[in-house]
């Protein structure tokens, strides 16, 4: 089944600029209803409010990380299901681990490029 | 000449026998005498071994030393790394973050414009001019892998901070400028050198306007 590019996308980081980075390249593939969000806090109420397709997440933010986001989404039967991309500076062994224990589908290292970003969401959503 | 052997102890017995023998009567025994009740003696305490002269110099020596650096730090104005050169750091640091946001913000605004022309050019420049947009995003990540490091370094000078006040308050020392003191760090530096002090923070910097008006005072 092709991935429905209309699909409401949320990302979320501390960085405003990123997240306009991240929205321009999701644009540029096809995603045109991006959501944003400044910290795993903010994203979570708008997950409880609003249906996910994909959510792209930062891990390092405060008051609550990605990890703490990613494992509140996975706790909650109704948002369990939603494929999580994690985009993040943190590259060590144990973050990685840690991230796939709490059920993230994959996993990107900044700096990223396009590229890498369109091929991740393909591996999580499928070929579009 | 042979060594002479002990001469040999007689047995109690064999000196009854033989006072028997010699119709002397043995002589009474020696009464044991009662041996005295004893409290029990407390338990030895061990001798205090004499302070080593090598122990007692070291201690000397440490104490000249603590002695020292109290000296020192209170001489190199430690209290002003923590009143003016900490804060002046971190205020730089910030403000590096502050900047290059900025400046990325109004790359993206300029991008967002070129690839919005170039949608609309469309054919193979438009093409062209997008694959450069999508590069100039991606370069874009600098700014937040740069202010996560400045977090750090910052997140270390604070470190810093605590680690000097408390030297300061182990040694007893004020841990802060005193009110109406000078600073202890002067600035020597002269001439051409004394011009270099680098931008200003945002908002003590003057804009164009005040320089132009300083200029035509001056």
């Amino acid at each position: 089944m092709a991935v429905d590019l209309r699909m409401n996308v949320l990302i979320v980081d501390d960085y405003k600029t990123m997240l306009r980075i991240v929205k321009n390249l999701l644009n540029q593939i096809g995603f045109t209803n991006v959501d944003e969000a400044e910290d795993g806090s903010a994203a979570l109420q708008k997950v409880r409010q609003k249906e996910y397709g994909l959510i792209i997440s930062d891990w390092n933010m405060q008051p609550m990380t990605g990890l703490q986001f990613l494992q509140e989404v996975r706790a909650d039967a109704k948002l369990k299901h939603i494929p999580f991309i994690m985009v993040t500076a943190e590259s060590k062994t144990e973050n990685v681990i840690a991230a796939k224990q709490a059920g993230v589908n994959n996993y990107i290292v900044k700096p990223f490029n396009a590229a890498v970003l369109k091929g991740k969401i393909a591996t999580v959503l499928g070929d579009f | 000449m042979a060594a002479r052997k002990p001469a040999k102890r007689k047995r109690p017995a064999a000196k009854k026998a033989k006072a028997k023998a010699a119709g002397k009567r043995p002589a009474p025994k020696a009464v044991a005498r009662a041996k005295p009740v004893r409290t029990a003696r407390p338990a030895k305490l061990p001798k205090k071994p004499a302070a080593r002269p090598d122990l007692r110099g070291g201690i000397s020596h440490l104490a000249r030393i603590l002695a020292e650096a109290k000296r020192e730090l209170a001489s190199i104005g430690a209290q002003d790394i923590r009143a003016r050169h900490l804060p002046t750091a971190g205020d730089e640091l910030n403000a590096i973050v502050g900047a290059t946001e900025g400046a990325t913000n109004a790359i993206l605004d300029a991008v967002e414009r070129i690839e919005k022309t170039a949608n609309a050019a469309g054919g193979e420049t438009g093409s062209a001019i997008l694959a450069d947009v999508t590069s100039i995003y991606e370069a874009c990540n600098f700014q937040d892998l740069t202010g996560q490091r400045i977090a750090k370094v910052v997140s270390v000078l604070q470190e810093i901070d605590r680690t000097v006040a408390g030297l300061l308050a182990t040694l007893g020392l004020p841990t802060s400028v005193p009110a109406g003191k000078p600073s202890a760090t002067v600035d020597t530096r002269t001439g051409d050198e004394a011009l270099l002090n680098g931008p200003q923070m945002p908002d003590a910097a003057p804009n164009q306007a005040d320089i132009d008006a300083l200029f035509d005072k001056a």
